[in-house]
């Protein structure tokens, strides 16, 4: 029944990884991304079918059973390389200002995993990683642990690269994926480390498996809280970052709702068309993200030319600083367009106590008319 | 080393289920969700524990021999209260409205409550389990003629309730949705016969709620993204899927048409009665549109801002001008009593050569809606 325990154990991480791989695979957005973690997920499986089918052969009598064995063997330490190193390319490419280089560099990536595959077909032979006994049992050799060292190095160089990069940024969206991809490489280190006091018993799949799910709903929620057009936040990440903020204030700070609006959209839509106004709209959210980005503000679109900023201010003339820079900055911009970019703005500072995200809403709202107002005047 | 692996099983399926509900408590989705997942995941956790610590007290003589009867209760009520809690998120997200009408879910429950007593009363009279003189556990004739019926009932009601709602197919979006009710149907019962079938060698049972709740969690979040959250529409993503996918398959029975609208002056809503009555109004276009347009198994959008998108298959120019017609009329008569005048403009373009691209397809639709605008001033 332990084998039958082992097995199960492996076929539900196989299950829970086609569910993902079919969810990918349908799902709307079907870009590189898709392809990296459908491909990390493929190899993972393949590992842990190798594992059922090693476990089944293990000890076994049957016409080449010795031959098959040893195969198995070898297929599953060579796999467990080849997937630590997708796994690392894989946390390369889930991070973009990282990069993995080209030629020499790529490749000096890749020497463990090709060591490790010419010393587990060596050892078919000479015993070096595993051998397999008379009664077809398997045993360690006296090479397992550099096996284990080179294969979890992977692991390990993602974890490190993806806390450092934690500790450099600041950007709300980007937390939380870095937390994922740091944990994609420390749940499979522990998994495979954990794998050798305890043979026998399935630790690694499991990490391996928890360690991509994780991953995967991350993902997933970044395609939930984040607009497709100008990847800013959108409304459902600004509802929950203002509740979050409302409920834990930092009272040395001003806690400021700026609500923007982009002037003659509909006069840019109509004229160049739809096109040219999508692109309107991703020039000015790369201006918001330029100036406001560096400040620590968080920014979201929250529908049409709307788009919000919440800050948290040492003083409040600050923020009349901060538009100052925001009108100067779309100047410029707009002297590469046939058209004007320019932003009315209004903004309301939310009360100590009591005060919620409608009334917070309506006090910037109502700001923001009056400056519209205004311009109107001046026509 | 059996119990080891059948510990590590079970623990990494509590965790599973665990961590979903995390997601849930503390992520976006508490704004969109609703609390019946989490039930159903607190009571998934709660009855693969209690499977597990019946199993490990079964045949133990702790605190007397008291526990284990207690035990075994509470994971056959729980187990019960998670299948009728499925059986409630379904209806959720199938969009029936009973899972959140009071009498109707009080009326539905009454098999529950029935087996819940029963497993209740079991302790002393053994009508669905008996506990014998050494302490290990048996399943009673109750068992399989009450209690496995009323669970696999209510699960099969979840199969039967999708099924027909994927008969009606309306929006694209809900596509996946229906299909996970009834896989997560078919996952359980089918894990909970091999499991009593296996007589509990292996912990099937847990595997498979886990399997069920990734399933329906990982196919919400999916449909999350694929959905406008304002007016619950298909999105601006599944557009072009949608499109894509007509435009490069087969020939069509009939002519494929794109629709572009636009609310008329909709920045002069939105400036003078403020924003959340510009969102109301778009709710109300959305529902005129589901309304109009779904029974005819049109594909509906919000595009962004005041866009909405219709993808038909039609005859003729002819019935696309009807469309706009009953289009703009049901518009008129739900906005007849509003403080503010709400129409659309409409253009359409149909899709005569296969060669054509996507964006060229829109600008053609665009450039009719311009037309009409113009005409309209």
């Amino acid at each position: 029944m332990e084998n039958g325990l082992y097995i199960e154990t492996n076929l539900v991480c196989v299950c829970i990884l086609l569910i993902l791989v079919y969810v990918t695979w349908r799902g709307v957005v079907r870009e590189t991304e898709q392809l990296v973690f459908s491909n990390i997920c493929f190899h993972s499986m393949l590992i842990f079918i190798i594992d059922v089918l090693w476990r089944i052969c293990d000890g076994q009598r049957f016409p080449l059973a010795h031959t098959v064995n040893e195969l198995l063997c070898a297929a599953y330490f060579i796999q467990a390389a080849v997937l630590g190193y997708y796994w690392l390319r894989y946390s390369y490419f889930l991070d973009p200002e990282r990069s993995m280089g080209h030629g020499v560099k790529r490749f000096s990536f890749a020497i463990p995993m090709i060591l490790l595959i010419v010393l587990n077909i060596a050892s078919i032979w000479t015993g070096w990683v595993f051998y397999v006994d008379d009664n077809n049992m398997y045993h360690r050799g006296p090479l397992i642990y550099l096996q284990l060292a080179l294969a979890t190095s992977y692991l390990l160089i993602t974890f490190v690269g993806a806390w450092l990069n934690l500790f450099s940024k600041h950007k709300y969206a980007q937390k939380s994926k870095l937390v994922a991809i740091s944990v994609l490489g420390i749940l499979p280190f522990i998994g495979g480390v954990a794998q050798l006091p305890l043979a026998g018993v399935p630790v690694f799949c499991v990490c391996v498996t928890f360690g991509l799910l994780i991953v995967f709903m991350e993902n997933q929620h970044q395609l939930i809280s984040i607009d497709p057009l100008t990847h800013l936040n959108n409304r459902n990440q600004l509802n929950y970052f203002l509740d979050a903020k409302l409920n834990s204030r930092n009272s040395e700070k001003h806690l400021v709702l700026f609500v923007m609006d982009l002037d003659y959209f509909k006069q840019i839509n109509d004229k160049y068309g739809h096109m040219e106004g999508d692109r309107s709209l991703v020039i000015l959210s790369n201006v918001l993200k330029r100036v406001l980005g560096p400040r620590g503000f968080f920014i979201a679109r929250i529908g049409g030319d709307e788009f919000v900023t919440v800050a948290e201010l040492d003083y409040m003339a600050k923020a009349e600083k901060v538009m100052a820079l925001l009108h100067s900055a779309l100047e410029t911009e707009s002297e590469k367009l046939p058209y004007k970019i320019s932003l009315s703005i209004g903004y309301a500072e939310c009360l100590p106590v009591g005060d919620t995200i409608p009334d917070l809403f309506g006090r910037a709202d109502k700001e923001l008319y009056k400056i519209k107002a205004q311009r109107e005047d001046k026509r | 080393m059996h119990s080891v692996l059948y510990f590590e099983l079970v623990a990494f399926c509590i965790v599973v289920e665990v961590m979903m509900f995390v997601k849930m408590r503390f992520g976006l989705y508490r704004l969109l969700y609703q609390r019946t997942f989490r039930n159903v995941l607190v009571l998934s956790a709660l009855s693969m524990g209690l499977d597990y610590l019946r199993l490990v007290l079964d045949g133990s003589m702790l605190l007397g021999g008291m526990l284990t009867p207690l035990v075994v209760t509470a994971y056959f009520m729980a187990t019960a209260a998670m299948s009728f809690s499925w059986f409630r998120y379904s209806g959720f997200i199938l969009k029936f409205p009973f899972w959140n009408d009071r009498k109707k879910l009080a009326l539905y429950g009454i098999p529950l409550v029935f087996v819940l007593l029963l497993c209740v009363s079991s302790v002393w009279n053994g009508l669905i389990f008996f506990v014998d003189d050494f302490n290990f556990f048996h399943r009673n004739l109750l068992y399989y003629i009450i209690y496995v019926p009323v669970c696999v009932l209510y699960m099969v009601t979840c199969v039967a309730l999708a099924v027909r709602k994927a008969m009606r197919k309306r929006y694209y979006a809900e596509r996946e949705t229906n299909a996970s009710v009834a896989s997560f149907g078919v996952i359980l019962v089918t894990a909970g016969i091999l499991q009593v079938y296996l007589e509990d060698m292996l912990p099937i049972w847990s595997a498979g709620i886990m399997l069920a709740s990734v399933l329906a969690f990982v196919l919400a979040q999916s449909q999350l993204i694929s959905m406008d959250p304002l007016t619950r529409l298909n999105n601006r993503n599944l557009l072009n899927q949608f499109l894509n996918s007509k435009m490069n398959g087969k020939e069509l029975p009939k002519r494929l048409y794109l629709f572009v609208m636009d609310l008329d002056k909709f920045k002069s809503i939105n400036d003078i009665y403020g924003h959340s009555e510009g969102d109301r109004a778009l709710v109300l276009v959305a529902d005129v549109l589901k309304a109009v347009c779904g029974p005819r198994g049109c594909f509906i959008a919000r595009f962004g801002g005041d866009e909405f998108n219709i993808v038909a298959e039609l005859d003729n120019d002819a019935a696309a001008e009807a469309l706009c017609t009953a289009i703009k009329d049901a518009l008129k008569e739900r906005a007849a009593n509003l403080a503010y005048k709400l129409s659309l403009s409409i253009g359409y373009a149909d899709h005569y050569t296969g060669a054509e691209s996507l964006p060229d397809f829109f600008a053609r639709a665009d450039e009719r809606l311009y037309a009409q605008k113009k005409a309209n001033r």
